[in-house]
């Protein structure tokens, strides 16, 4: 799984998300990246924001039914997209529009804490999914394993981008530093590695991204897991953010839902299944808040 | 008498522009492209402790598959260095790790079991069914054991 594909360049987007799944990835996710939340509240500002916000599912679509013309996975499992809306905080009282309900429709959500304020913040209280850190420049702040701890308490993860490695070599020192300063204090758990690539040739296999993890400082199982399990993580984590505030989620029935509502007896078909899901979704998502903590 | 083991690095080259051709490709390049991303990446020490054991076994340009052999233990300094590769003679590519294989044997199995696995997908990239036929026909006309013979006989 790869979390991070800069939407930026629409023309290399493709090509990228087909060399993506060549290289064996089976989720993607189409970043959006916000440069500051605060520019955005202006009036005009605010216009423009709200045409990035909504095009973006059907961006997304368009591509999957190019996908599906040249794309038969051998696995048989179809190749998946989700949205992610990525910003820079600056300032910490800019951070509840991470709140309002045009940003949290997207799937997933990352902020980039640029100072120890508003890495607390980022860690304590905002409703997010990503932490990223910085790996571009030397990191201003010192990561406090107190504060990790926390963000690890509410099932946050922390990404380390690898394509900054690729492009340049004094980016790559900071990358291989600052990756080290947050391994050592969360002793390898709760970390994703993703491309964050604006070109195809940034994009790296699996298997190669799980050994430069082990670069990093992680063991190799945490490594493996940055790039899998603990991506699948964090979908699950935005998942019950997104249902937190809605009292029932409605999804499509799965099968052994289907299975559940066929024993409920035929002559009330009508009322009865309806419930049924409602109630089972209801399970689901607790299991889902359980998975998060 | 204690055995010197190595370890083989099956790799694809992948490159940018997506296209299906046959490239020139030679071991050699492969070989300057894997030295000067090992000097950049370990420097002097990596280029020293690999330099007996660095070894591009095998190079197949229609297939872009690479084996790469590398002295236990400093493998890893290998595969680390393998990343950072962007270019690979004047083509933009770069790497896809495979297998890590303690044999040529072994990786050579895995090949196959890689190629198998990928055809379905080449076959339904052919053009109408006459070409697919044809396809079909001339992988059949090699038997299993006679393939991997051949490709024993080609390492």
């Amino acid at each position: 799984m790869d979390l991070n594909m800069v939407a930026e360049e629409p023309d290399t987007l493709f090509s990228r998300l087909k060399i993506a799944e060549k290289l064996g990835y089976d989720m993607v996710a189409i970043n959006h990246v916000v440069e500051d939340m605060a520019l955005s509240a202006s009036a005009s500002k605010k216009e423009k924001k709200k045409k990035i916000v909504i095009p973006h599912p059907d961006k997304v679509k368009v591509d999957d039914a190019k996908l599906r013309t040249n794309n038969i996975n051998v696995s048989g499992r179809p190749f998946k997209q989700c949205s992610r809306l990525s910003t820079i905080i600056t300032d910490p009282s800019a951070a509840h529009r991470l709140h309002s309900p045009e940003v949290q429709q997207y799937d997933l959500i990352a902020v980039q804490p640029t100072s120890e304020k508003t890495f607390l913040l980022a860690c304590k209280t905002l409703n997010v999914d990503i932490i990223t850190i910085d790996v571009t420049q030397k990191l201003s702040f010192q990561i406090k394993r107190s504060l990790l701890n926390l963000a690890m308490e509410r099932g946050l993860f922390f990404e380390i981008q690898y394509s900054p490695a690729i492009r340049d070599n004094s980016l790559r020192k900071y990358t291989i530093s600052n990756a080290h300063q947050l391994v050592l204090m969360c002793k390898g758990k709760n970390v994703i590695l993703t491309s964050g690539c604006k070109r195809p040739i940034e994009l790296r296999g699996p298997l190669d991204v799980a050994n430069l993890g082990v670069m990093f400082g992680l063991t190799e199982a945490q490594a493996k897991a940055a790039v899998s399990t603990n991506c699948r993580a964090v979908l699950y984590h935005a998942e019950a953010r997104r249902l937190t505030k809605s009292t029932i989620g409605v999804e499509k029935i799965s099968l052994p839902i289907t299975v559940d509502a066929a024993n409920v007896k035929q002559n009330d078909v009508s009322e009865e299944p309806k419930q049924k899901k409602a109630k089972i979704d209801d399970s689901c998502l607790l299991e889902h808040k359980e998975a998060v903590t | 008498m204690v055995r010197h083991k190595n370890r083989y690095i099956l790799c694809e080259i992948i490159y940018t522009d997506n296209k299906r051709i046959e490239r020139h490709m030679t071991d050699y390049m492969v070989y300057g492209a894997v030295i000067s991303a090992l000097q950049t990446a370990h420097g002097d020490f990596g280029i020293g402790s690999l330099q007996s054991s660095l070894c591009v076994k095998y190079v197949n340009p229609i297939t872009s598959m690479v084996l790469i052999r590398a002295r236990r233990g400093a493998h890893k300094m290998v595969q680390s260095a393998l990343y950072f590769i962007k270019k690979i003679g004047q083509y933009e590519a770069f790497f896809r790790t495979l297998h890590l294989g303690g044999t040529i044997r072994s990786c050579c199995k895995f090949l196959i079991k890689h190629h198998k696995q990928k055809l379905p997908k080449l076959l339904s990239e052919c053009k109408d069914e006459e070409e697919r036929r044809k396809v079909q026909e001339i992988i059949s006309s090699y038997s299993d054991e006679y393939k991997k013979e051949q490709l024993i006989a080609s390492f």
